[in-house]
């Protein structure tokens, strides 16, 4: 016989007070065993109840705290990843469940700060009392939380900007050899949200960099005076592999919390190989079969993860977002290596940066062929949009005709127009660190250049030429430049005005030129 | 060993069908989802238990409102849900707050679900004139 008295919500609201007042009784624990010990790698037998990525505890020696993290459930024993020093784990040392998955603390407090990926400071600065905290692992938003891509992200890279834009939500990778000015345009990009006072939040994760490189990087941002709006989170060579492999979540977790609460955050991971590599190392140690070059067969999902946390926001979720601008090294400029490839096709597009362009002096380094942004025209500004349509089609046509013309003396008009006015675009295009431009610098130059201005400019008097350009219209036509800065296309009347000064400026280099001929 | 969530629900059914609801039995189980880690589950446990109910003839419905109901709103909902559950021995109307359904009601029934608010009609008058879209 049915009791008259059931309530659905009675019951509901009955069992949960019942687990709330469970929860806060002393219970008995749970305790496993270190059976082994090794390269930062613990199997622990029992703790049949560990969840995945659930923190462990290990009493270390002289009453050391290791914390370590479950990462292989077997049925009898588990694999968990060490964040300290094994040195002090003995086989037989006690671990306990902590019931916790790894978190970080995030939010403003961190700003101006250089912290491993634990949020522990590193910087020498007092502890961080952070009112939230993040785990370290979270879903990515769905479908219906995000929105198209179409505010841009100015990284103050001429190159990059008319090319290859990139847009505030998008994921673009930085891709080359060693030492072919990867981390310089990230840096730059960095440095750029402050001249520009754009209010990003930049977050520097440097995964297993030499602590030197990483202290001169904070030193440099301090003097630039970027560190005001920058989060680094950094881990060196000799960190334990596990930290290395955290470092990029704790990032993301630490960039989230910008894009989920209404602001425009930017994340450089620096490097996402020396990240595979990190997780190859805990995965073989781990006992994990081997796929393609020793990788796991997860090493894409670890990645496609992580990048996938990068996002705009929708309206309804504050229109907040989070760009990412991951970097990878290759090795003789091989792009169809496992790890490169995989980012690749994770990214919504890459800046490829060339060995053979860096040595000729071409700096920023970047292979306009290659080179490639998915969703970033749908963000780039009008203005600069107006003037960098062609600019991509202009200097592939001039490489290829340049390669040509090397075994020919005799060329068509049309073909040598082609070249010099690529030659020129080359120069122009190159850019010193730490130099970023505003809008309307950059679209001065190419409007000029486009309109062929600077053809009577020898190639190497260009760069002096745009310096003259800028400086002139900063003191004639500041309302102009204050107008260019807000990215609207230009109307006849202003670009006639730059165009005028631009012939007066490419006339005084002509003239001089041809002085110097004289002379000689 | 792990216990399905369908016995588990079907346990809570039978047990509280036969003598009531129990602070001690409530208790019971709480510890069983705390031990086995499986508190999230309670939500898809109640909703189970919620049906078993139904199917021994005592169904619940949650009228979820943005104003009080009146006796004859009552009076109505009640004969809905015997059109729905023919064998329902008694029919419990719960009264749940809700200002943003608007106007109407909403009766949440043991896997089904009733919408006779205002918010689900803006809803499908937006589906129609905007496709969707915002």
């Amino acid at each position: 016989m049915a009791k008259t008295d059931l309530s659905i919500t009675e019951l509901s609201a009955d069992i949960r007070a019942a687990i709330a007042e469970l929860k806060q009784r002393p219970e008995i624990e749970s305790v496993g065993v270190v059976t082994r010990i090794g390269d930062g790698i613990a199997w622990i037998y029992g703790l049949s109840a560990a969840g995945y990525n659930e923190m462990l505890e290990i009493e270390g020696l002289g009453g050391r705290k290791i914390t370590a993290f479950a990462f292989n459930l077997g049925e009898d024993e588990i694999g968990a990843v060490l964040l300290g020093e094994d040195i002090y784990v003995k086989a037989g040392a006690k671990v306990r469940l902590s019931g916790q998955v790894l978190e970080v603390p995030v939010g403003p407090e961190l700003v101006g700060r250089v912290v491993d990926p634990l949020g522990k400071p590193l910087d020498g600065g007092p502890a961080i009392k952070a009112k939230q905290r993040s785990r370290v692992e979270r879903p990515a938003p769905g479908v219906l939380d995000r929105k198209g891509v179409h505010e841009p992200l100015m990284t103050g890279i001429m190159a990059i900007d008319a090319t290859v834009p990139i847009g505030r939500g998008q994921r673009e990778l930085i891709i080359g050899d060693r030492q072919t000015g990867k981390t310089a345009i990230a840096v730059d990009t960095m440095v750029n949200q402050s001249r520009q006072k754009t209010g990003v939040i930049n977050v520097y994760v440097a995964i297993g960099q030499k602590l030197s490189k990483i202290a001169a990087l904070q030193a440099r941002l301090k003097r630039e005076g970027v560190m005001d709006q920058t989060i680094i989170v950094a881990t060196g060579p000799s960190d334990p592999a596990a930290l290395l492999y955290l470092a990029p979540y704790a990032g993301a977790a630490i960039g989230e919390y910008f894009r989920d609460n209404k602001q425009h955050a930017l994340i450089i991971y620096d490097d996402l190989t020396k990240h595979a590599q990190a997780y190859r190392q805990m995965s073989l140690l781990l006992r994990r079969p081997p796929g393609r070059e020793a990788y796991p067969g997860d090493v894409f999902y670890i990645h496609s993860r992580l990048l996938e946390r990068a996002a705009k926001l929708s309206d309804k979720l504050g229109a907040g977002s989070l760009t990412a601008l991951p970097i990878i090294e290759t090795q003789a400029g091989d792009i169809s290596a496992y790890i490169p490839t995989n980012v690749i096709s994770i990214t919504d597009g890459q800046i490829f940066l060339e060995t053979n362009l860096f040595y000729q002096g071409i700096r920023p380094a970047i292979s306009v062929g290659l080179s490639v942004s998915r969703v970033g025209g749908n963000a780039q500004s009008k203005s600069i949009k107006s003037v960098g349509g062609g600019l991509k089609l202009d200097l592939a046509q001039f490489r290829e005709l340049a390669a040509f013309s090397q075994f020919s003396t005799d060329l068509d008009p049309e073909t040598r127009q082609i070249i010099e006015r690529g030659q020129r675009l080359t120069e122009l295009l190159k850019q010193p660190q730490y130099s970023p431009y505003a809008i309307w610098e950059m679209y001065a130059s190419l409007f000029a250049a486009g309109q062929g201005v600077f053809d009577i400019v020898p190639i190497e008097k260009v760069k002096a030429a745009e310096e003259a350009l800028h400086r002139e219209l900063k003191a004639k036509q500041p309302k102009l430049i204050e107008t260019l800065n807000t990215g609207d296309k230009p109307t006849d009347a202003q670009n006639e005005a730059i165009l005028k000064i631009a012939k007066a400026v490419a006339e005084t280099y002509k003239e001089t030129a041809k002085k110097v001929d004289k002379e000689q | 060993m792990k216990q399905p969530r369908t016995k588990l629900s079907r346990l809570v059914a039978d047990k509280t069908l036969k003598s009531g609801l129990s602070r001690r039995f409530n208790k019971e189980v709480a510890a069983y989802l705390l031990s086995q880690r499986r508190t999230t589950e309670l939500d898809s446990v109640l909703r189970d238990v919620q049906a078993d109910w139904a199917e021994a003839g005592y169904v619940e419905v949650l009228a979820a409102s943005a104003h009080p109901l009146t006796a004859t709103l009552i009076t109505d909902i009640r004969q809905r849900v015997k059109g729905l559950y023919p064998s329902a021995k008694r029919i419990i109307v719960t009264e749940v707050f809700d200002p943003a359904v608007i106007g109407g009601v909403r009766l949440n029934l043991p896997n089904r679900q009733l919408d006779l608010t205002v918010q689900a009609k803006l809803n499908q008058f937006k589906q129609l004139t905007t496709s969707g879209k915002d």
